[in-house]
């Protein structure tokens, strides 16, 4: 049994991937599939952290050492997300700069949501 | 422009984003911030589309004092698409082959020591068949419509629908002198 707030945080991951989903097949439906695909990968940093949050539960039951496990976990990936994208920038991969940006996107969204339910 | 090339153009002009960038630069020449607010993409999605399209030669960059700005080339698009498929196809050769040998494939199992077994139901199959039987009409002679019946009468009994479909398929033409063969 999930704690509350453990709940909305999981409700709202859900409704984050559903929403970008569709928005995902409306871009298709537009003949924007080069879009649609950044859409997938911003679907998929959703779909991570809530598989994070989960796997938590292995490591902890306290709501406090879970959220902490998934804040450091974000904070590792922000970090990596960061250099690939200055190294993008450096060697202009316009592709990568848009992938990196979009993960980096989602990650801050989270991260927002994260400090708003647990401050 | 090659085939290979023609395929990268069209793979790239079939997104709406980036026909929407073109259609923006055909009216003047824009800079990456101004097309992102225009349709509405980040200035990054719009880089990543502006690369793409500068990969086919859609799109030409200069630098002026402050922006670097995008034209459409329009010598790309100068290009008549009826030239592109009139091009010699790399697979010209080999695409008449497969259809020399679907031709045959097609004869053989239609025909029987140059008997037509039975007309073909499909019409593609058809088309080989009464292609095959025009070959016996001499081009440029007219015949009477009893000669015609007596070539076709060779190959298969039903002289008529033969002769019909032939003319509906255009290999024969007929007017009050007679038939002939449509070479």
């Amino acid at each position: 049994m999930e704690s509350e707030r453990i709940e909305t945080f999981i409700n709202y991951l859900d409704q984050r991937i559903s929403s970008i989903q569709e928005d995902t097949l409306r871009l298709i439906a537009d003949d924007r599939r080069d879009e649609a695909n950044f859409e997938k990968i911003r679907a998929n940093i959703f779909q991570i952290v809530k598989t994070m949050l989960q796997a938590s539960a292995r490591i902890s039951q306290e709501e406090s050492e879970r959220v902490s496990f998934l804040e450091s976990n974000i904070a590792l990936f922000q970090e990596t997300w960061e250099g690939y994208l200055m190294k993008a920038k450096e060697h202009g991969d316009d592709l990568k700069i848009v992938q990196e940006q979009t993960r980096l996107e989602a990650l801050a969204e989270i991260q927002d949501v994260l400090k708003k339910t647990w401050r | 422009m090659t085939e290979e090339n023609a395929i990268k153009l069209f793979k790239c002009l079939a997104d709406k984003s980036r026909l929407q960038i073109l259609k923006s630069l055909a009216v003047e020449d824009m800079y990456v911030e101004r097309l992102a607010e225009r349709l509405s993409l980040t200035p990054a999605t719009i880089s990543f589309h502006l690369r793409k399209l500068s990969e086919i030669d859609a799109v030409r960059s200069y630098k002026t004092q402050y922006y670097t700005m995008y034209s459409l080339c329009q010598d790309t698009f100068a290009v008549r698409i009826l030239d592109i498929l009139k091009e010699q196809s790399d697979e010209a050769d080999l695409q008449e082959k497969r259809e020399q040998a679907y031709r045959k494939k097609v004869i053989d199992a239609f025909f029987a020591y140059g008997k037509l077994k039975s007309i073909p139901a499909q019409r593609k199959k058809e088309r080989i068949v009464l292609e095959e039987i025009a070959k016996s009409f001499e081009p440029g002679r007219i015949y009477s419509e009893r000669e015609v019946n007596i070539i076709i009468a060779d190959y298969h009994d039903d002289f008529c629908t033969i002769r019909r479909d032939m003319i509906s398929e255009r290999l024969m033409d007929r007017d009050e002198r007679g038939y002939w063969r449509i070479v």
